[in-house]
């Protein structure tokens, strides 16, 4: 019984302290099942009576992962091969192009980092070159006698800055939007990670997180440079005609690669022609070979409408594609204000938008210059609309229209007043889960953590007669520890985190089964009861730690190549070998010699 | 109860069988995984997942019928869990929103009456999956490097460490044969991600667990039997842990099984893995590490 007190105040208090952190989770359950009792009209009021309680109870509860409460994670990466053409700005050229390019192939290969293997491209292709010519900036010290070494660091710096306001951006974004509790993080040197809780309309976040804000005006492309433009490339597809297709009886159209994808006959002479939603990719592919490319006039660029101009029978959305001129003539920093309201005429919704000084007097030279041709409006690539100049605008007010809807048109001005994001951001990772499915796993996952604890439970009783309740109760008291761990850390807890503590259930009797058995051959060997349990316990020991700490090493790589879910199997994995260290080695101990303190007693091992 | 009380089986004798038996194996799942491939994931090959859930039991034939057109390819199309929740996967390299779109209008076309919801999306792009890869592989290798250091340390013979992470190899090598062999035969999703990574793991803990347990004891019985032949001894301590060995396997065995039969869908592939994993791992303590850091001790001397 030597130094038991001890042990059984580190019980006391562990379990004190695990009770304390999971206590808010458990009140508000409580919670929630008392509201849901409540007739339908008072339960508002209820919440709002008692709105501060239950936002702490909220916050200091163990924590559900997105796929358990439902929601969206979202992977965002800063493009770095185009911050890096954008920081060079006017100096950029086919040399620059090229690095980063090969630059950019390395690094997919190497798994290295972008930049480092650009500046190393270029060294190796111009030994005596100087990036230098490419980047200056005043604030940093980069001036052209700057050494490529400093030029990296620059660069660095300047993507590290790029994601770090793009994260804020982001954040300020979502906090307009709306969203309770998001998380938004920087991963590696060019990602960020956007978690949002109970998200369902995943189109308006896509649009509200990767939207650069770049807005542009650009005039659209004169009637024959398009219709120029168009014949080339349909007598080049079809000479190209993709040969696999043997079916001649539908005539060339079958054969041409671009008119099996585009209809050449847009509704006006400002478009190349007109795509189903889904086939946009595959036009974009085949109008980025380069031997095409040459065939566009070189001020030309197409750009996709941003909403479908109209949907078929069938329900296919169909996007126009307009020929703009490749010199903007006014950019978005122009904007001071915008707001959401809806034209007079139409009721269609739309973003008005008013100019600086500066803005309203290009504008009005701009305007003024083109009565009755186009002007696009683009923004992020996309063109909203191109409406003609009626008149020569001079107050600075200029409008979107072309929206889908009133919600694109806040987003869109949300958008706007956030800021620039300094370089486009591409999505890499989107995961959405709905909350039904997410509470049909909270369910699979309780039902299973309950029948695995009871099936083992009984399975020990029979084995181990006593010994094994003993194990069982251990057992029950490891899973309070595992979830007051998991609160204490604000670890989040996720379909596989759970499925990591039925695993438990299964691993954490081990130690018991090594100390158990261990029992039973110094009983066999003919030791006394007493004797046998001491030797037990004791030789025991070595085994069950070299066991327990190959799996700790497993938990922490696991934690750290894992993202998301998997992390949450890590960390409950790691906290159930802590604890059923515990409750294995010290609960049953403190318990068995509670059982055998005199010598009469006897307690069977089975 | 009591099974195994002073059990006294030859492992040792059987070794050589044992060796025949896991080297079959392997062999199938090392040729399974040449012919067939590895069956990647969403995870580890980018692409688009939907799971759809309709208001009334479907089609999954019909469904990826009408879908290969509007979709420019056969996407996969495969039950997820009931008749009425369908996974769509597809290589479109759309926009995400007119992806689901066109999914969604094509079968509203195909089933106008039955009501659809997209109740989980998995968008991977390729050069993430490509990172999540190499993660995923760096993972395996490195806890197998720390493994073998650990055994190395702490029983200070490399035939330990040698014969601990062959046995690891021999079970990863053959879940991931099963895995690819019945990747689309068995009627729940066996393919390989970041779950299916994280069993993996979780195998190479467990079973390393099981072999150093009887690392353990050869190590205790090799002071105690000083004149013991040392096969006989590695054998008796063979039998020494075969009680511990068996009950921890089938505790934790229970409740894997649990988890697969009550954990849903989403957890199927994961649970499964470990299954198999708890399998082979067990035998492998017993059959492959021990015997092996014998024969390789053997060699040395």
């Amino acid at each position: 019984m030597k130094g038991n007190g001890t042990k059984i105040g580190f019980i006391v208090a562990f379990l004190a302290i695990s009770i304390y952190y999971l206590w808010p989770t458990v009140s508000n359950m409580l919670e929630k099942h008392y509201i849901q009792t409540l007739p339908q009209a008072e339960q508002a009021q209820y919440r709002k009576e008692n709105a501060q309680h239950l936002q702490n109870l909220r916050k200091n509860s163990l924590s559900l992962g997105l796929d358990l409460q439902g929601g969206m994670h979202v992977t965002l990466q800063v493009e770095t091969s185009k911050l890096l053409k954008e920081l060079a700005g006017e100096n950029a050229d086919s040399v620059l192009t090229n690095v980063i390019n090969i630059g950019q192939q390395r690094a997919k290969e190497n798994g290295t980092d972008l930049i480092d293997e650009m500046v190393q491209a270029f060294e190796q292709q111009y030994p005596n070159g100087r990036l230098s010519r490419y980047y200056r900036s005043d604030s940093d010290n980069i001036t052209r006698r700057s050494s490529n070494d400093d030029i990296r660091k620059y660069l660095k710096k300047q993507r590290d800055d790029a994601v770090n306001r793009a994260r804020e951006i982001i954040r300020t974004r979502v906090d307009r939007y709306g969203v309770a509790e998001p998380a938004i993080l920087k991963q590696g040197n060019n990602r960020i990670v956007v978690e949002l809780p109970g998200v369902a309309n995943k189109q308006r976040i896509r649009h509200l997180l990767k939207g650069t804000a770049r807005l542009e005006f650009r005039l659209v492309a004169p009637q024959d440079e398009i219709s120029t433009a168009k014949q080339r490339l349909v007598n080049y597809y079809n000479q190209h005609a993709s040969s696999d297709t043997t079916d001649t009886t539908q005539g060339s159209k079958q054969n041409n690669p671009l008119l099996q994808v585009l209809n050449p006959r847009g509704r006006n002479p400002y478009t190349l022609g007109y795509a189903a939603g889904q086939d946009t990719a595959k036009v974009n592919d085949l109008l980025q070979n380069s031997a095409v490319q040459k065939l566009i006039p070189r001020n030309v660029v197409f750009m996709w409408g941003a909403t479908p101009f109209t949907t078929t029978q069938q329900g296919q959305d169909l996007f126009e594609l307009i020929g703009v001129r490749s010199e903007v003539e006014l950019k978005g920093d122009v904007i001071s204000d915008a707001s959401v309201n809806f034209d007079k005429n139409t009721n269609q919704p739309r973003v008005s938008m008013n100019m600086n000084a500066e803005g309203a007097r290009k504008w009005a030279r701009i305007t003024g210059a083109n009565i009755g041709k186009p002007i696009a409006i683009v923004l992020d690539g996309y063109v909203y609309s191109y409406p003609n100049v009626q008149t020569k605008i001079s107050n600075g007010r200029s409008s979107i229209t072309g929206l889908e809807s009133p919600s694109e048109a806040e987003d869109l001005v949300n958008i706007l007043l956030s800021g620039a994001l300094p370089a486009p951001l591409k999505i890499v990772e989107e995961r959405t889960v709905g909350a039904t499915l997410g509470e049909a796993s909270i369910k699979a996952g309780f039902y299973s953590t309950l029948i695995g604890l009871i099936i083992v439970a009984i399975f020990m009783i029979v084995y181990y007669h006593a010994g094994g309740g003993i194990a069982d109760l251990a057992l029950i008291l490891n899973m309070v520890f595992i979830l007051g761990i998991l609160a204490a850390f604000k670890a989040t807890l996720t379909l596989p985190g759970i499925a990591g503590i039925v695993l438990t259930i299964g691993m954490a009797v081990d130690a018991n089964v090594l100390i158990f058995d261990r029992i039973r051959e110094e009983a066999r060997s003919g030791k006394t009861l007493r004797a046998s349990i001491e030797g037990g316990y004791s030789n025991a020991m070595s085994a069950i730690m070299d066991a327990n700490v190959t799996t700790f090493f497993i938990g922490i790589i696991l934690y750290s190549f894992g993202v998301g879910p998997i992390k949450g199997f890590a960390v409950t994995l790691m906290a159930g070998i802590v604890a059923s260290l515990f409750s294995a080695i010290v609960i049953t101990r403190v318990v068995v010699d509670y059982l055998t303190r005199d010598r009469s007693t006897e307690i069977s091992f089975g | 109860m009591r099974w195994f009380e002073t059990p006294n089986f030859n492992f040792i004798k059987v070794h050589k069988y044992a060796y025949i038996i896991s080297g079959i194996l392997i062999a199938a799942s090392v040729i399974g995984i040449l012919t067939k491939g590895l069956q990647y994931g969403i995870d580890f090959r980018g692409g688009k997942e939907f799971v759809l859930e309709f208001t009334q039991p479907v089609e999954v034939t019909q469904i990826r019928n009408n879908l290969a057109d509007p979709l420019n390819g056969e996407p996969v199309v495969k039950k997820f869990g009931s008749d009425r929740d369908i996974l769509v996967r597809t290589d479109n390299p759309g926009d995400i929103t007119q992806v689901q779109k066109t999914i969604i209008s094509s079968l509203g076309q195909l089933y106008p009456k039955i009501g659809v919801n997209v109740i989980k999306t998995n968008i991977v792009g390729p050069r993430f999956a490509e990172d999540l890869k190499d993660a995923a592989f760096n993972a395996i290798i490195f806890s197998l490097i720390v493994i073998f250091l650990y055994i190395l340390i702490r029983f200070k013979d490399w035939a330990f460490s040698a014969g601990a992470v062959a046995a690891l190899f021999h079970d990863v090598t053959i879940v991931l044969g099963i895995f690819t062999i019945f990747s689309n035969i068995l009627p729940f999703n066996l393919q390989i991600d970041e779950a299916i990574v994280a069993a993996f793991l979780t195998i190479v803990g467990y079973s390393i667990n099981d072999t150093v347990v009887v690392f353990d004891r050869i190590r205790e019985n090799s002071l105690l039997y000083k004149t013991m032949e040392e096969s006989e001894m590695i054998n008796k301590s063979l039998n020494d842990t075969l009680s511990r060995t068996v009950i921890t396997s089938l505790t934790t065995l229970f409740t894997v099984t649990v988890l697969f039969i009550f954990g849903g869908e989403v957890l199927k592939g994961f649970s499964f893995a470990l299954m198999l994993g708890i399998i082979v791992g067990t035998y492998s303590s017993i059959f492959v590490a021990s015997p092996l850091a014998m024969d390789l001790r053997k060699q040395k001397k």
